[in-house]
């Protein structure tokens, strides 16, 4: 990134904090907060240890230093801006919680499919959230982190206080880490299965196991159904059809297998109940990550700032607009005016539904294209067309 | 006039009842210490503390709930003017473990005050007991079982089902808490509180010493004479490695026998680059709250703890008894000869 770049990307930062509405994180003035400015980069300096008392102050600071980067802490301190983390006294910290892509186990290469994978991943955390924590929509704070994933900020009073470890105990139950009724194999020997009258992991697995069986209403779209289960394939799965698995799992049984009795369907074999459960965690987890979670002082990207390396917008969402949230379009925040940028070698990035590819040399891009590249480190400017 | 004393407070003497009682008591701390009326508060007090040295600490009625109170304060006093983190240790847990025997009898109703005292979440209905999660984790991280868990609990909208019983543990650990917090004491300056029970002190520090030389772990912890395991597990942590759950337990455990206290250790595994203080320091505390004894060379060869063992491993069966001949030899004018110099 050449000084004429930062020079440019810096008054686009400028303007988007001036035009654009910006959110404080409530008790803002307890928090500490950290910046990564352009002029230093690619290194990454954080200037941190600063506190702010109030909003116009810290407005202030945003306009006129246009960071790349902003974050605030998670925690709540007596004194924020004390240069020590020991001066600054810890009062407390948001339940936080990191979902990208970095971190998910198998997600897929292209840009937009990561984010849709990281995006259902988000969904099942904030399922957990609501429906097993009983979070209120109004603690808690979800945003697209401007880059490749979503966080989720619980300021619930009663968490607080929580420490590391028990923060990680929350981890684990999102993620099913450590989970009792997990079979240690396929050919476990298993009673029963997990009851949907059992609140927690139970009901949820019981759920997606019901939710599955029912799907497997014909022949035909069974035995491809069975085959998405580990280790199935389509001679064991038509094995299965024809052995009266339909039958077994319809609607009169139903109620049984709800109750977590299988005993009572002699035809079906061990090994299916325990590749179900198996199926259903991986199915039903969240995976987050895990170090941020349980790190009670990090700094987090502050909601509504701009990602230095994306251009996007740090989006503030709610459970009902996440669903159909595209961060491609939603997030982008500069125009389509033309601009022209120069690479060193080929690019490509979609954005606002189009596909665009940069060739070697100078190429005329619409704004929010030149910026969003220039930001990867793919482009650097030229001028104004 | 203080209202009757209820023979519960002095049972249950860390509570914020027991506190405000003995606030209403409005005895001089000059007087606790030195007026004659208080003699046996004071003896009590420090008996208390011997008794949690050797392993139990016996109610004693007979010396009426008034003085059986004050006597936990001035037993925290004593503790904290010998100023022995194993002693710490040891007391805080002997006093934690007489409240259990006693709150074992007590029923549901009372517990559930407990638990108020404590600031849990907890309801109690015809469907059992329920407690908030975040009450719920806050105590039940610590536990080893892993039903303990609560990816293993019943989870609906914020709050967790317990048995009667898994409350009473509940209330162990936040009561253990309570005895712990604050010891050592920021004894008042202008008063010398350990002059005035000195004689109490000394004491202490002679029981103190009897069992620590049963134990031979006394003086202050020599790197120099750390068995090779334990060693090489410490070396590894301060370069960051990540070492599995047995080595560090191994090597924890190892360092609380020999006298260690959870400040020094978390310091001694603070070598590393990204040394994470608040894990280290919670899975430190987590060993220091119990009375663990560190694992033997047996369980250390069973883990691939045992790593670099030396001469003197062919004499010992424990890490502590490799320590404790090395200290004695290097002591003694090095009458052990060490192979790597
Ligand atoms: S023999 Fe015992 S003391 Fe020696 S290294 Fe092995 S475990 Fe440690």
């Amino acid at each position: 990134m050449n000084e004429r770049t930062k020079n440019f990307l810096r008054e686009k930062f400028k303007e988007y904090y001036l035009e654009y509405p910006i959110q404080l994180p409530p008790d803002f003035e307890h928090r500490e907060w950290g910046f990564i400015l352009f002029d230093a980069l690619p290194k990454i300096v954080m200037r941190r240890h600063t506190s702010f008392h109030s909003r116009p102050e810290a407005l202030e600071y945003l306009r006129s230093m246009a960071p790349a980067h902003a974050f605030s802490s998670v925690a709540y301190y007596e004194h924020p801006g004390a240069g020590t983390m020991a001066d600054k006294n810890w009062l407390g910290a948001d339940l936080i919680f990191d979902l990208d892509a970095d971190h998910l186990p198998d997600a897929p290469g292209s840009y937009p499919a990561m984010l849709a994978r990281v995006k259902s991943e988000t969904m099942r955390l904030l399922d957990f959230l609501t429906d097993d924590f009983g979070f209120s929509e109004e603690t808690m704070d979800i945003v697209f982190s401007g880059g490749r994933g979503y966080h989720v900020h619980v300021r619930d009073p009663m968490v607080r206080t929580l420490e590391s470890a028990e923060r990680r105990e929350i981890v684990d139950y999102v993620s099913g880490a450590g989970l009792a009724i997990k079979p240690t194999s396929i050919a476990s020997s298993i009673s029963e299965i997990p009851k949907e009258t059992r609140h927690g992991w139970s009901r949820k697995i019981n759920r997606w196991i019901v939710g599955y069986l029912q799907a497997l209403k014909d022949p035909e779209t069974a035995v491809n159904k069975l085959q998405e289960l580990d280790g199935i394939g389509a001679m064991k799965a038509k094995k299965l059809v024809d052995g009266g698995l339909l039958d077994s799992v319809s609607d009169a049984n139903i109620g049984r297998i709800r109750n977590g009795e299988i005993k009572f369907l002699a035809g079906v074999p061990k090994s299916l109940w325990n590749r179900l459960i198996l199926k259903a965690m991986q199915e039903v987890r969240a995976s987050v990550d895990e170090p941020v979670t349980g790190d009670i002082k990090r700094l987090i990207r502050l909601p509504t700032s701009l990602h230095g390396g994306s251009s996007l917008r740090v989006v503030p969402l709610t459970l009902a607009t996440i669903e159909r949230f595209d961060p491609l379009t939603d997030a982008v925040v500069f125009s389509d005016r033309e601009i022209a940028v120069t690479a060193d070698k080929p690019a490509a990035c979609d954005l606002r539904g189009s596909h665009f590819e940069i060739a070697e040399g100078v190429n005329t891009v619409p704004e929010c294209v030149g910026v969003h590249l220039m930001c990867r480190g793919a482009v650097e400017y030229v001028k104004v067309l | 006039m203080a209202p009757a004393p209820d023979s519960r407070l002095a049972t249950y003497p860390f509570t914020s009842g027991a506190t405000a009682y003995v606030r209403e008591l409005d005895i001089p701390l000059p007087d606790l210490l030195g007026r004659h009326a208080y003699d046996r508060a004071r003896s009590r007090g420090m008996k208390r503390v011997i008794q949690a040295i050797e392993g139990r600490i016996e109610r004693d009625y007979e010396i009426g709930t008034d003085l059986e109170l004050l006597s936990y304060p001035i037993a925290r006093m004593i503790v904290s003017c010998v100023g022995d983190n194993y002693l710490i240790r040891r007391y805080a847990l002997a006093e934690a473990k007489a409240v259990y025997e006693s709150l074992k009898a007590e029923p549901l109703d009372f517990l559930l005050v407990m638990g108020e005292e404590f600031g849990m979440r907890i309801e109690s209905s015809d469907q059992g007991l329920s407690i908030h999660f975040a009450d719920y984790v806050r105590y039940a991280h610590r536990m080893r079982d892993p039903g303990w868990k609560l990816v293993n609990r019943r989870l609906s909208g914020g709050v967790v089902r317990i048995s009667e019983r898994e409350f009473r543990r509940l209330l162990q650990e936040a009561i253990s808490d309570r005895i712990r917090g604050g010891l050592p004491l920021d004894l008042p300056p202008d008063l010398d509180v350990c002059d005035a029970l000195s004689a109490h002190i000394e004491s202490v520090r002679d029981a103190l010493g009897a069992r620590k030389t049963e134990f031979e772990i006394a003086g202050a912890a020599d790197p120099d004479a750390f068995p090779p395991c334990i060693a090489h597990a410490i070396a590894m942590l301060q370069e960051g490695v990540n070492l599995p759950h047995s080595a560090r337990f191994a090597a924890t455990s190892f360092l609380l026998n020999i006298g260690m206290g959870a400040d020094e250790i978390v310091r001694m595994f603070s070598g590393s680059p990204d040394f994470d203080e608040s894990r280290t320091r919670y899975q430190v505390e987590h060993i220091t709250g119990r009375e663990y004894t560190a694992p033997g060379c047996d369980t250390m060869k069973t883990y691939g703890n045992c790593i670099g063992a030396d001469s003197l491993c062919a004499r010992v069966s424990h890490p502590l008894n490799y320590y404790r001949l090395r200290k004695r030899g290097a002591g003694g004018g090095g009458g052990i000869d060490r192979p790597d110099g």
